[in-house]
């Protein structure tokens, strides 16, 4: 999982981001620098989550193997040839193509939706990293089972967690983002280190023995039902589109605006098969294998990764929380800044930021949220990822260039065919997703699709009248 | 200097690593794996920063 980049301060001065122009020629970087990015943003402190919760939902080994490769392939595919092109392009962030299409004030109301899934999803990492924290304190550990906090301890430790990590992000994340980008590549031998560790723990020597164990932990951890809720399609279309707010959603535009050429979105391989492969595949084996040894099959991150790194694991927990908590708050007190600011003109980031982190401090005493989170990235990509089917169908269907783009003053500052055409799949789908328990991330690309075409309708609809 | 850290920033990330195959292969055992990979932790955590530190201050040194 990866948080996007959205709304620039509007009180910042101009500098080296570019965030008010198009990025220029001088500062154009070469594939290498996303090569290293992408692989250290998806060894995420929710890969932790992601990989067990795959045993939980009883998927086959098989399924989960070939769900991922194909299935990352095709976010790699969406990177390079939906996000990347555009972005080489326009050379804009999300923020500011959106705003030339939607006016500022539909991009206000698009960035308070985008900073409340943050917070919720940051509360997610800030529990998780609670679970890592809280074992030298004794700390009674949640189970899939709660949905509400288990014990005082538990509270008392996310808030000591989400407080640190919203200060942190209110005084500007610089510093994390630096420490972030040095702890990345030990992170990541970790991850491998704790699926080679686990693995040998589950003492399978042939593809059938392994088989075998595995199906011996889901009906442990299903008590003996041994029912799949997730098949090869379910793995495929998950691993697809739980980034999907950043590939077809466009929020990478911020990222690849930086490439040279569009072929740098291959680079997004490294993330998707480091941190959504490889990481997710040792992330559910460690639950497999503490399933074997202590027959426990409660997959929280913290002790889980103990058994089988001892305090490398714990500290990688808390860091990959935290490192990927702080950028998420930071974006979502810009997004809340953007939005009080047409009110209050003088509030500043650093209030904001800090009520991003109370309310995500506030999600993360629910473990809810961490068990939901297949669920929860797939109502995000539903949510998000249609703006980027207007911004696809507005480039190509209207035959947009650099240079007219570029210079293309917004035609409304609220524009309604783009608020319709985002609502109208939204809404039902919404309704279906959290009122009727069908499966999120069925619901995005179908929701990305309707978008961009009733966009391309409303819009023609307005230039005839 | 910049060298010097580099091979311990190295040597942090073979400790992390390298342990858990050796117990693959039956050559560690896990809690030397363990006391291993926290040994690798601190020797990555602590020279990690000083070569990024140190290679950004090669330009500024150039001028």
């Amino acid at each position: 999982m990866e948080a996007t980049a959205i709304a620039p301060p509007k009180n910042r001065p101009a500098s080296d981001e570019y965030e008010r122009e198009p990025v220029p020629q001088r500062a154009l970087k070469g594939p290498g620098k996303f090569w290293g990015m992408y692989a250290g943003e998806h060894a995420a402190g929710t890969e932790f989550m992601i990989g067990p919760l795959f045993l939980l939902a009883g998927v086959s080994l098989q399924n989960i193997f070939f769900g991922l490769l194909f299935g990352n392939l095709m976010a790699v595919l969406s990177w390079r040839y939906v996000c990347a092109p555009i972005a080489i392009k326009a050379r804009f962030t999300l923020y500011q193509h959106l705003e030339k299409i939607a006016g500022k004030w539909l991009v206000l109301v698009y960035n308070l939706a985008n900073g409340l899934l943050f917070c919720f999803l940051a509360g997610a990492m800030i529990t998780v990293s609670a679970t890592a924290v809280g074992i030298p304190f004794d700390m009674p550990m949640p189970t899939t089972s709660d949905l509400f906090p288990n014990s005082a301890l538990f509270v008392i430790i996310v808030i000591a967690v989400g407080l640190v990590i919203a200060l942190v992000a209110s005084l500007g994340y610089d510093t994390v983002a630096k420490f972030a980008n040095i702890a990345s590549p030990w992170m990541v031998l970790v991850f491998l280190a704790c699926g080679i560790v686990a693995f040998k723990q589950l003492g399978a020597g042939s593809w059938e023995e392994l088989n075998s164990i595995w199906s011996e932990s889901i009906l442990f951890a299903q008590e003996g039902e041994n029912q799949s809720t997730m098949g090869f399609w379910s793995v495929f279309i998950f691993a697809w589109f739980c980034n999907a707010a950043m590939h077809v959603g466009m929020a990478d535009l911020s990222v690849f605006r930086f490439a040279r050429k569009a072929s740098s979105g291959w680079a997004t391989t490294a993330g998707m098969y480091v941190g959504h492969y490889m990481a997710w595949v040792a992330a559910a084996f460690m639950l497999a294998a503490q399933i074997k040894l202590n027959q426990d099959a409660n997959p929280v991150p913290g002790p889980m990764a103990s058994n089988v790194a001892g305090l490398a694991g714990i500290v990688c927990v808390i860091v990959a929380g935290w490192t990927t908590a702080n950028p998420t708050i930071y974006r979502a007190g810009l997004a809340f800044q953007a939005m009080v600011q047409t009110v209050f003109p003088n509030v500043s980031r650093f209030w904001t930021t800090f009520a991003a982190g109370l309310i995500a401090t506030a999600a993360g005493a629910f473990p809810a949220f961490a068990w939901q989170l297949l669920g929860f990235v797939g109502l995000y990509g539903t949510i998000l990822a249609p703006m980027g089917g207007v911004i696809f169908f507005d480039w190509y269907f209207r035959k947009r260039d650099a240079t007219t783009f570029q210079s293309l003053v917004p035609e409304s500052s609220f524009n309604l065919a783009v608020l319709l055409a985002w609502l109208i799949p939204v809404a039902p789908s919404f309704y279906l997703i959290v009122y009727r328990g069908y499966t999120a991330v069925n619901f995005v690309l179908p929701c990305w699709l309707i978008t961009g075409l009733l966009y391309q309708a409303f819009s023609k609809q307005t230039k005839t009248a | 200097m910049i060298t010097a850290f580099r091979l311990v920033s190295l040597l942090g990330l073979a400790l992390t690593l390298i342990p858990s195959i050796l117990f693959a292969i039956d050559s560690l055992s896990l809690e030397n794996v363990k006391t291993s990979m926290t040994i690798g932790m601190l020797l990555w955590l602590v020279s990690a920063p000083v070569v990024q530190g140190l290679k950004q201050k090669l330009p500024d040194a150039s001028h």
